[in-house]
């Protein structure tokens, strides 16, 4: 059997989507170093891992 | 020396230790995973007691083997046209994921590999992760890791004290200009959804741990090169110091020997020869286990402070074959010294290869501008 839900407008978030920080990509390049210093956000991104 | 890389076309990481090693007169081969099936060809062939193989594509031209080393960097799984029939395209990718597998598994077995590939598939489980430092020895966090409401909530309430969540992978939701980024995150009982929907995505839940400093200790081998991250001068890195690296202060520092000794024998039991460590160090300076990431990012250390040398060693680290006491080639190398070339190169790496779809990236239409879902915007960062 598939669970339902009553149908909402907008479906209800996952935890890890409620808990994740909200952010503009312009404030996200200044939290590391800005387009300027763009390679230190290159050297973190991607992140540390991938999928096998 | 010969040297195969997997990865993606603009990987600065990948693009700086090929620079460094051609310049030494190395070969170096990348292959750039998502351009299969549709610009690379491959074929497998065996017969009587051979098997042969040959793959061709966008500066790829290889047949058998002759590598002395495979850094199995990053995994890009094969990339379908979007004009496929969508009725197609699960047959058609799971087709491609395991031809290439297979492939994988017969390219230069005999070379050595950075990291085994069965290593790192075991090592990246996050639980698998945990149960073998705690039989190395290493320190762990009171954790569950559940998608059990009921179970949920119950250890919540049992820690009494601020509670982190974590996910098992990365991931962020983009909206055209707005993105959210799940870090590390503090957790209470008030913010889950509701159980029918907190159940369908396992998480890791962990006492918020009081933290002096963090280290990140990067494994190459015998090797271990430690880093003290000042993560709590900060208030945007306080959980998880990910979140901001603009400020945040990076120094030379040394692991405890019988640490190191049990992060050897953590090494060792994941099967890995190359991992990137992450330790909480509590007020107490007791050190605090969270994860290794077998593939973890390691140029932004020495790029924060070039006090700590990580592309030189690296380099070595691969010439050498995983053997202690090996060669000294790339001692003098600096990171400073390539990372512009590196930087510049990637910019226009990834024209003529298809496009690398982000696995971590979601679309995200109903990304809330501001309020909304109770997401909030969290002012402090996370512990990874």
């Amino acid at each position: 059997m598939n669970p339902t839900r009553d149908e909402e407008l907008d479906p209800p978030r996952i935890l890890g989507r409620l808990l994740a920080l909200e952010t503009s990509v312009q404030e996200l390049d200044e939290a590391h170093g800005g387009e300027s210093a763009r390679p230190t956000y290159t050297l973190t991104y991607p992140p540390d891992k991938d999928r096998v | 020396m010969r040297l195969l890389i997997a990865t993606f076309p603009d990987d600065v990481h990948a693009l700086e230790v090929a620079l460094v090693l051609r310049e030494r007169g190395h070969e170096v081969v990348t292959w750039s995973g998502g351009d299969f099936p549709t610009l690379q060809s491959a074929s497998v062939e065996f017969e009587g007691r051979d098997t042969r193989w040959i793959a061709s594509g966008p500066e790829l031209e290889l047949a058998g083997d002759g590598f002395h080393v495979v850094w199995y960097r990053r995994s890009v799984a094969p990339t379908l046209p979007e004009w496929m029939h969508p009725g197609d395209r699960p047959m058609a990718q799971r087709e491609c994921e395991d031809f290439v597998a297979g492939l994988w598994r017969l390219v230069a077995p005999d070379a050595f590999w950075v990291n085994p590939l069965e290593g790192r598939a075991r090592a990246d489980l996050k639980l698998v992760q945990l149960r073998e430092a705690q039989r190395a020895g290493l320190t762990v966090p009171r954790t569950l890791a559940s998608n059990d409401p009921a179970r949920i909530r119950a250890f919540l309430g049992e820690l009494g004290a601020p509670a982190i969540y974590k996910s098992f992978y990365p991931q962020h939701w983009r909206d055209g200009d707005r993105v959210a980024m799940l870090f590390t995150s503090e957790v209470s009982p008030a913010r889950l959804p509701a159980d029918d929907v907190l159940r369908l995505t396992p998480g890791i839940f962990q006492p918020r741990l009081a933290k002096a400093h963090e280290l990140r200790v990067t494994v190459m081998g015998e090797r271990v090169i430690t880093a003290r991250i000042a993560s709590q001068a900060l208030a945007a890195t306080q959980l998880d110091w990910r979140a901001r690296s603009v400020g945040l202060t990076i120094e030379p520092d040394e692991l405890p020997p019988e640490i190191e000794t049990r992060v050897h024998a953590l090494m060792h039991s994941l099967g890995l020869v190359f991992g990137c460590l992450d330790f909480v160090v509590t007020p107490a300076g007791e050190l605090v286990f969270l994860e290794v990431n077998p593939m973890g990012q390691f140029l932004w250390v020495e790029h924060a402070n070039p006090e700590v040398r990580l592309l030189g060693p690296f380099c070595d680290f691969l010439l050498s074959r995983g053997r202690a006491g090996g060669t000294l080639e790339c001692a003098a190398v600096r990171h400073a010294d390539y990372a512009e070339r590196a930087n510049s190169i990637a910019r226009t790496a990834a024209d003529g290869h298809v496009r690398w779809n982000d696995p971590f990236a979601a679309e995200d239409a109903s990304t809330p501008r501001s309020g909304g879902h109770g997401a909030g915007t969290q002012p402090e960062g996370r512990q990874p």
